[in-house]
């Protein structure tokens, strides 16, 4: 059964208009501060100005900031693809009651907090965390060295954090490969690490393209992580952002951010998703 | 499955688009039936920290209020400072009513939230413990409730010479072994100032800057008073600039810890109480506000929470005056500051120190 064209549009306007009145109407509204003036007693001076940006682009702080949220965000997603791609495999090959299994342990991690995993990594890896005790007590480290408020911790935090994400994303896809084309391969000599490279990776682009698109966005908007793992020392911008408004009531610079946030964010996925498609596309012809 | 009849349908599908409808527009909320109320009946909202904070004013503010007449139920929202002041100037910026009674700050923030004009100017009439409050703390912006000053904080197994100068704090034998907070930049830069100065800093505090920066990469920062505070207490750091109420927190938690006050001078920090100026109760909120200055709560937090009181009708014991009061000499030693200054220059002291100090 298909839709009419008006039914489509009447079933799409419900969800369309929720998003509009609480979704873009705020956004709109919020963003619109980036272009005024910061004020002392009110949110802004209603002035139009691009003030804001060109003290962004001068502050090597915030450049800092926007440069380091970048390549956290690249290097997380990287490396939560690389994890993820095995397991999801695995969760495909398995058996129903195995795959069930497999999938609970998968999705158990988001029932939990993004600041309750924080603070598990600020017990794990802090001064007097178990990390530190343990190589203290075995003689590999004659005191306890600083294993937070580093850029790496933040990486690895924030990967634990989207990798379930990426897994069940990875998985949808890799279900929908047709196991008669890797069976195809291997009758036909070819080894286990060249099918999956060969046959099952080009398959699953698609899937690739959407989970690393999702992981990466939730990954430059990441707050809770960098806040507590982090903490001040290694700035990145969603808390910047929330600094600059809140302690500094400067509602302007914090919009400014944020709209750079947006447009950084959605040119990086807009041409990565143009990148990844037209290399899919080359795939597909020279099969 | 049930089925819902389609007039029902409806009558639910409109329901909920008025209720949508009315919160997109910013509905006002229906009239707080305290308001209206002498003493204050109905619900009082309190803005407040978490944790021990909070606690002590259900276990000690709380018994004081139920004793009054129409004494209104107290709810907490609960929040840190900074969010609670930017829900304030977000409701102050719609015109309408707002949804705290009593906001706690500091008064350095309340300071700003009086020049925003977003607090009310305190009325004393309305607090039959005004007459009691201290004379230097008295004001029309805000209610102070509890009080201690800066000391140095120190680990008394590391640093065995008890410190009795800032210099410590710019000692390279203690390199790496000094906590600060991302939080409280005004103290640091008090030292530095005081320390430029030779004693009060006045109005100067930017003379200091320059030593700031010489202790960069010398200092461990923490995020917050809880994370200091486990950091001095395991010995992570030995040296610490904070008030004293902390220092006698985590003593009596068993660290090996004392306190100093610098013959440079130090600076007091009052913790406030005030009404917003669109508070919907605000007869609940001089009622809570009264409870807060009644010796019996004031004796609690400064028993509890290591404050002094900032009434003169409480009289801690002798052992509990040495661990948290100051001498009279030490009070010639504790400078007032000038709160607007602070808040004129806040924002560009806090980007000053985070991304020139802080920032690895």
């Amino acid at each position: 059964m298909t839709l009419d064209r008006r039914t489509g549009w009447l079933l799409v306007m419900p969800a369309a208009l929720v998003t509009v009145v609480f979704f873009v109407a705020p956004l709109v509204y919020f963003l619109r501060f980036s272009f005024e003036r910061p004020s002392r007693t009110a949110f802004s001076e209603p002035v139009f100005t691009l003030e804001n940006f060109a003290r962004f682009f001068a502050s090597p702080y915030h450049v800092g900031a926007l440069t380091r949220t970048l390549l956290v965000a690249l290097a997380a997603t990287a490396l939560a693809l690389l994890l993820a791609l095995p397991v999801a495999y695995l969760i495909t090959k398995a058996s129903a009651r195995v795959k069930a299994v497999l999938i609970i342990l998968t999705v158990f991690p988001l029932l939990v907090g993004n600041v309750v995993r924080s603070i598990g990594w600020v017990a794990l890896l802090g001064y007097s965390g178990v990390v530190n005790t343990v190589l203290t007590a075995v003689g590999l480290l004659d005191a306890p060295v600083e294993l937070l408020r580093t850029a790496t911790t933040v990486t690895v935090a924030i990967t634990s954090v989207v990798l379930p994400l990426m897994v069940l994303t990875l998985q949808a896809s890799l279900e929908s490969v047709d196991p008669n084309t890797e069976r195809a391969a291997l009758d036909l000599g070819a080894r286990p690490l060249r099918v999956f490279r060969q046959i099952v990776l080009p398959q699953i682009v698609p899937g690739i393209a959407a989970g690393t698109s999702l992981v990466f966005v939730l990954c430059i908007n990441a707050y809770a992580t960098p806040r507590l793992v982090g903490g001040t020392q290694v700035p990145m911008l969603a808390p910047v952002v929330y600094d600059t408004i809140s302690s500094d009531n400067n509602w302007p610079f914090g919009a400014s951010m944020a709209a750079l946030m947006l447009v950084v964010s959605l040119a990086v996925v807009l041409l990565y998703g143009r990148l990844l498609r037209r290399q899919f596309e080359g795939w597909r012809v020279a099969r | 499955m049930v089925q819902l009849p389609r007039r029902q349908f409806l009558k639910l599908s409109g329901a909920a688009g008025a209720t949508l409808g009315l919160a997109a527009c910013g509905g006002a909320p229906p009239p707080n039936p305290g308001a209206a109320g002498g003493g204050g009946a109905g619900e009082v909202v309190v803005g407040t920290w978490g944790g021990d904070y909070q606690k002590f004013q259900q276990d000690f503010v709380e018994p004081v209020l139920a004793r009054t007449d129409g004494a209104p139920t107290v709810v907490y929202d609960v929040a840190d400072q900074v969010a609670r002041m930017t829900k304030m100037r977000t409701q102050g910026q719609t015109g309408g009513p707002g949804t705290i009674d009593v906001t706690a700050l500091s008064d350095q923030q309340a300071q700003e939230m009086a020049a925003a004009s977003l607090l009310g100017k305190v009325d004393p009439a309305r607090l039959s413990n005004f007459a009691n409050i201290r004379e230097d703390f008295r004001n029309d912006l805000w209610v102070p409730h509890i009080y201690s000053a800066g000391v140095i904080i120190y680990n008394t197994e590391h640093v065995t010479t008890p410190p009795d100068s800032y210099e410590v704090f710019w000692d390279p034998a203690y390199a790496g072994r000094i906590g600060i907070m991302s939080i409280q930049w005004a103290t640091e830069y008090f030292m530095a100032a005081a320390l430029e100065a030779g004693g009060d800093p006045g109005n100067n505090w930017d003379a200091g800057w320059q030593r700031m920066l010489a202790r960069k990469g010398t200092v461990r920062v923490y995020e917050s008073q809880e994370q200091l505070g486990q950091a001095m207490m395991s010995g992570e750091v030995w040296l610490a600039y904070n008030w004293k109420a902390r220092a006698y927190q985590w003593r009596k938690a068993g660290a090996p810890l004392a306190s100093a006050i610098p013959r440079e001078g130090t600076f007091p920090v009052v913790f406030t109480v005030g009404v917003p100026a669109n508070a919907p109760n605000p007869d609940g909120a001089y009622a809570y506000i009264d409870a807060m200055l009644d010796p019996e709560a004031q004796e609690q937090f400064a028993q509890n929470m290591g404050y002094w009181p900032t009434v003169t009708n409480v009289d801690p014991s002798p052992e509990l005056t040495a661990e948290i009061g100051f001498t009279p000499e030490e009070e010639q030693n504790i400078h007032r500051v000038d709160l607007a200054y602070l808040a004129q220059n806040n924002e560009r002291w806090r980007q000053q120190y985070v991304e020139q100090l802080i920032n690895q």
